[in-house]
């Protein structure tokens, strides 16, 4: 995942040093990491949802398909 | 988080749409089971002793099976096979598994590949195939229990009507399973088929399932925004 650019919001930030200000750069890249993380948990919980789905979904038919109701 | 979750809606959507279907096909299937239960001048079923029912099992297992048939298929053919114009195929000429270089795997990986990707050995070959492995476990799982769960819920049927119960064996051999079985098949694979085939031509404006609306028709493997 790459990060393009500075937000909108922090452009007032950028100030007469520009985007690569050593000021602005750590702010920038915390919310890219932080946004990164949430990005990479979110898609880890939807991964284990859908196989967790899947799996609970397959184990109570076996249940049920065995217990020959 | 709200953007986070924005990022995400493809396959939200997808499962309130499954559980939702899944519900409604719960209440749907009690209805007619309970119409032939009567009519048999059996008693009516309760809800929760019909979901946990062999024919409710049957019924879903069936479905789950050719859908991952589908995929599993459409997974394995698009490794070899190509179809020149469609935006489900790759490159003509790109046909088999690829170099290292272009899977990324080994030393051609990059920092933030997959761990697995980067290791080689059987946990590559492994990593290398998952999708296929998985999809391809879910549909003999539920395949087999089709299998199972359909025996019950045809001898039931056989003992209604007088007739000897069967084997599992038998039953995978009878014409009800082959008949549950292929009805689903032949779905998916007509859905596979005209999806590769009719995307030569038509178009959906931005969706990633199709070319761009501009795209020549001979253009293969350039899909949307």
């Amino acid at each position: 995942m790459r990060f393009h650019g500075t937000p909108p919001s922090l452009g007032w930030r950028r100030g007469r040093a520009g985007q690569n200000s050593p000021a602005t750069r750590p702010l920038r890249i915390s919310l890219y990491a932080g946004r990164h993380r949430s990005y990479a948990r979110l898609m880890r919980t939807q991964f284990s949802l859908w196989l967790g789905m899947i799996g609970v979904g397959l184990l109570l038919m076996i249940i049920i398909g065995f217990s020959g109701r | 988080m709200r953007k986070a979750l924005r990022s995400q809606m493809l396959s939200i959507t997808f499962a309130v749409l499954f559980l939702g279907a899944l519900v409604g096909q719960s209440f749907a299937g009690l209805g007619v089971y309970n119409e032939n239960q009567i009519a048999h001048g059996s008693s009516p079923a309760g809800y929760w002793e019909f979901v946990t029912s062999s024919n409710f099992v049957v019924d879903v297992a069936e479905n789950w099976q050719s859908e991952y048939l589908q995929f599993f298929l459409f997974i394995l053919a698009t490794i070899w096979l190509i179809q020149r114009g469609s935006p489900e195929s790759k490159m003509p000429g790109d046909e088999g598994v690829g170099t290292d270089e272009s899977q990324l795997v080994g030393r051609f990986a990059k920092p933030n590949s997959p761990k697995w990707a980067k290791v080689g050995g059987w946990r590559l070959k492994l990593y290398s195939n998952s999708l296929l492995l998985v999809m391809g476990t879910v549909f003999l799982a539920s395949w087999w229990l089709q299998s199972v769960a359909g025996t019950v819920v045809y001898n039931a049927d056989q003992l209604d009507h007088g007739q000897p119960p069967v084997e599992w064996i038998q039953y995978v051999f009878s014409a009800d399973f082959w008949d549950r079985t292929l009805q689903n098949w032949q779905s998916e694979f007509l859905a596979v088929g005209s999806m590769v085939a009719l995307s030569i031509y038509l178009r959906q404006r931005g969706s990633a399932e199709s070319k761009p609306v501009g795209t020549p028709h001979a253009e293969t493997s350039t899909e949307g925004e």
